[in-house]
């Protein structure tokens, strides 16, 4: 008999491994001061399953002082360099104590880079365990069935090249991100001395010079005009519109000539033309993939989706999802997931389709994934009642995943094509043949039906109207969350593990406003003084090749210390340029600083004194907030105006329709709303109180009720 | 060192305009040459159109407006 330690990654999976693996499917949770483990029995072997916190060690640099460069780091526990990170500390000391008394180790966290690094660290400075004998167990969705596999099949050595790459992209990271954001901070710090936090980073930058491009052509854009025409006939008394063959006119002149021509003519239909298309399934979900049609279908941001993936692969009932994989491999068992499925009321008939039409070759893609496949239902059951939210994208990827299984969709195009003189005219109609796989993801994939009236080639038709209407180019659209994720993954920037936290960062530190990542006065600060002083920071290019680097280490292609070197050997040099210009740098971040706090906190002239601005001030005996006039300091005005204490404000260049006040914009939650700073006394504003009022009432009487 | 007329950044070129600004300014001759073939209106009318269109990006729009507040920034001959 012999004592087995199982190095898990959380504590919802350490349940899930302890539950497949105890013989009698009920092992026992042991709780030791503000941690616990789980002990199981199997075969010969008492199993004792911990769990990690995610990372429980972090790089900390070795030599003492807040400044840069600073190239040295060693592994240290999370609780030393997070103030927050208070709850890793019980379960390393319970890991500590557990592994001296274990004969051998199994590392049961998420086959990934991220997985496979927190399962050595937690060996090599928890268990001081020598990884060299450990065992690795590879899995991709936490049914009982892989578990159990999993571990009969664990493999006799740790996956190295993964873990190598793993503490050479944790070192790089933190070299770039620590060093530039000190030098960034301190700049503006030993300028005027000032203490914000300007953060920058690897792919932090780049990523700012996309939006950063993105901004400039909208704002450099100049519209240019253009013509269409709307042609109208009557066709048994039901009005029918009519495309004209060219879609854009340049001149008014050639527009106005199109009209003059066409106008009350009788028009002839010379053909009718039919074709037939057939679409097939879209491919299985990856992370980019489903993040892109989570936020399409539910505006999730791509951070929401991979959080509320991540639960549903605890909780056992879809794959991994940290994929690049768009492939289910042939060693999966579909049958048994289909079985799954058709006892759940709402995928029943469809899963009970998919099995009878006997078709179990599920449509792939292209792109594969070594460690994972793509993204699919398990068939188990939740074992707990899902949120909105995961029941959304469950039923997302259990309907994508169902409708990889069916016949191709058949359209029909109608096209008729109308004739005068030199003037074509289009009618057209599209009909859904055979739905196919658009049958089960149906809500997903709608597509616009319009029967084409019944004419015949020859027919005449009256054009009843004929118009041209004047329109405008459009500047590019600017990102929203899934579609700067999704160009990340094309630049091959960050990975799929990161990347939703880079677009996240942007938004969160203040380069970006609201949610279409508008680029605020401090991203353009930060990203003009980038630009002129070291450009190489936000070209993309240098994390590229980095990225290139990683993967090589991953394929055992280089060698890690010499990766590391070379990063190093850049950065140095990048930062000892940035010293000499330190001033130059501090001065341009100040302006942009100060241009970013009056767009955020002023909020224009008072309309007292008429001399001092409007501030936001924040009591420092009650800690509220509230606009105070800039001359109360010095005895000149003492105009104050209360302010709603919660969500982020933003003063808009409107005025009050009612009262005449500047109007603000309040942000809380995905709540956005408009008033003025006369809020309170704003006679427009009495139906906005009333209902505030209305809601907290309500909202006292909903919790009296729970009491 | 002067400042862009418009934003307060360093300015480059003749027109006291920043870098940003005077891209806009070029770009807004350039597209005139197309607003002119197009429909053929005045330098005047051009700047008056792009101040109501929505589209028109804000660096162009404040250009726009300061040409239409009287500052010489000639027209395209």
């Amino acid at each position: 008999m012999s004592r087995v330690m199982v190095i898990t990654e959380k504590p919802t999976a350490a349940k899930r491994i302890a539950h497949a693996l105890d013989e009698n499917k009920a092992p026992t949770e042991v709780k030791k001061r503000g941690a616990s483990y789980y002990d199981c029995k199997r075969k010969d072997d008492d199993l004792v399953v911990v769990y990690a916190l995610g990372h429980l060690f972090e790089l900390k640099q070795t030599v003492k002082g807040w400044t840069y460069p600073r190239m040295e780091t060693s592994w240290v526990p999370r609780y030393e360099v997070e103030k927050k990170a208070t709850q890793t500390k019980p379960i390393i000391n319970l890991i500590q104590k557990l592994a001296k008394d274990v004969d051998s180790f199994i590392v049961a966290t998420d086959y990934d880079i991220e997985g496979s690094l927190i399962g050595y660290l937690t060996l090599k400075h928890a268990c001081k365990a020598d990884p060299e004998k450990a065992q690795r167990m590879f899995f991709s969705t936490l049914t009982d069935t892989e578990i159990q596999g999993a571990y009969e099949r664990a493999a006799d050595n740790l996956d190295f090249p993964m873990i190598s790459a793993g503490q050479v992209r944790h070192k790089v990271d933190w070299l770039y991100g620590i060093n530039l954001t000190r030098a960034l901070t301190l700049a503006v710090k030993n300028t005027t001395g000032w203490f914000k936090i300007i953060s920058t980073g690897r792919v932090q930058g780049p990523t700012l010079s996309y939006v950063a491009e993105r901004e400039r052509q909208i704002n450099l854009f100049v519209p240019e005009p253009f013509w269409v025409i709307h042609a109208k006939t009557i066709h048994n008394d039901m009005e029918v519109e009519l495309e004209y063959s060219k879609k854009r006119i340049e001149t008014k002149d050639e527009a106005d000539t199109v009209v003059r021509a066409l106008d009350g003519q009788t028009v002839n239909v010379k053909n009718i033309n039919r074709r037939t298309t057939s679409q097939p399934p879209h491919p299985p979900f990856n992370l980019s993939t489903l993040q892109s049609e989570a936020y399409r279908h539910f505006g999730f941001k791509p951070s929401r989706t991979l959080a509320i993936a991540q639960s549903l692969y605890l909780d056992a009932i879809i794959s991994y999802p940290r994929t690049s994989s768009e492939k289910l491999p042939q060693t999966l068992d579909l049958k048994e997931i289909l079985n799954g499925l058709e006892q759940m009321k709402d995928y029943a008939s469809m899963a009970n389709q998919v099995l009878k039409s006997g078709n179990l070759s599920p449509v792939q893609g292209k792109k594969s994934d070594p460690a994972h496949p793509a993204i699919h239902p398990t068939g188990a059951k939740a074992t707990k009642r899902l949120t909105p939210g995961e029941k959304k994208l469950y039923d997302l990827i259990v309907r994508r995943f169902l409708a990889l299984f069916r016949e191709p969709t058949v359209k029909e195009h109608l096209r008729a094509d109308i004739a005068y003189e030199d003037h074509l005219l289009y009618l057209r109609g599209l009909r859904i043949l055979k739905p196919g796989w658009m049958e089960f993801y149906g809500p997903y994939s709608k597509t616009n039906e319009r029967e084409l009236p019944d004419i015949s080639e020859g027919e005449p038709l009256l054009l009843s109207s004929v118009i041209n209407e004047e329109r405008y180019t459009q500047p590019p659209a600017r990102f929203n969350p899934a579609s700067l994720l999704k160009l990340l993954e094309r630049e091959n920037l960050g990975t799929k593990a990161t990347r939703a936290r880079i677009v996240d960062s942007i938004k969160s530190r203040g380069y970006t406003l609201n949610d279409r990542f508008e680029l605020s006065t401090l991203g353009y600060a930060l990203f003009e003084t980038l630009g002129k002083y070291m450009p190489g920071i936000l070209s993309p290019d240098l994390t590229r090749v980095l990225e290139r680097e990683m993967d090589d280490i991953q394929q055992e292609k280089t060698d890690r210390e010499d990766v590391l070197r070379r990063a190093k050997d850049s950065l140095l040099e990048l930062l000892e340029e940035f010293r000499s210009r330190e001033e130059e740098i501090g001065n341009e971040l100040v302006t942009g600083l100060q241009r970013y706090w009056r767009s955020k906190e002023e909020f224009g002239e008072c309309p007292k004194c008429k001399e001092g601005t409007l501030r936001v001030i924040r009591s420092s005996k009650t800690g509220k907030r509230f606009l105070g006039c800039s001359n109360y300091r010095d005895g000149k005005c003492d105009q104050t105006f209360p302010l709603p204490q919660k969500g982020e404000l933003s003063p808009l260049d409107t005025l009050c329709p009612h009262c005449g006040y500047q109007m603000f914009q309040v942000a809380s939650g995905r709540r956005k709303w408009e008033t003025c700073i006369n809020w309170t006394k704003c006679p427009g504003r009495k139906d906005e109180l009333k209902a505030l009022e209305e809601r907290r009432t309500k909202q006292k009487s909903k919790e009296d009720k729970k009491d | 060192m002067t400042f862009c007329k418009i934003c307060g950044r360093p300015v480059v070129g003749e027109n006291n305009l920043c870098q940003y600004h005077q891209d806009a300014l070029d770009g807004l001759k350039l597209s005139y040459e197309t607003w002119k073939r197009a429909n053929g209106v005045s330098w005047e009318e051009y700047i008056d159109r792009l101040c109501q269109i929505d589209e028109t990006g804000q660096w162009v729009l404040d250009v726009a407006e300061l040409i239409r507040s009287g500052d010489d920034l000639s027209a395209p001959t």
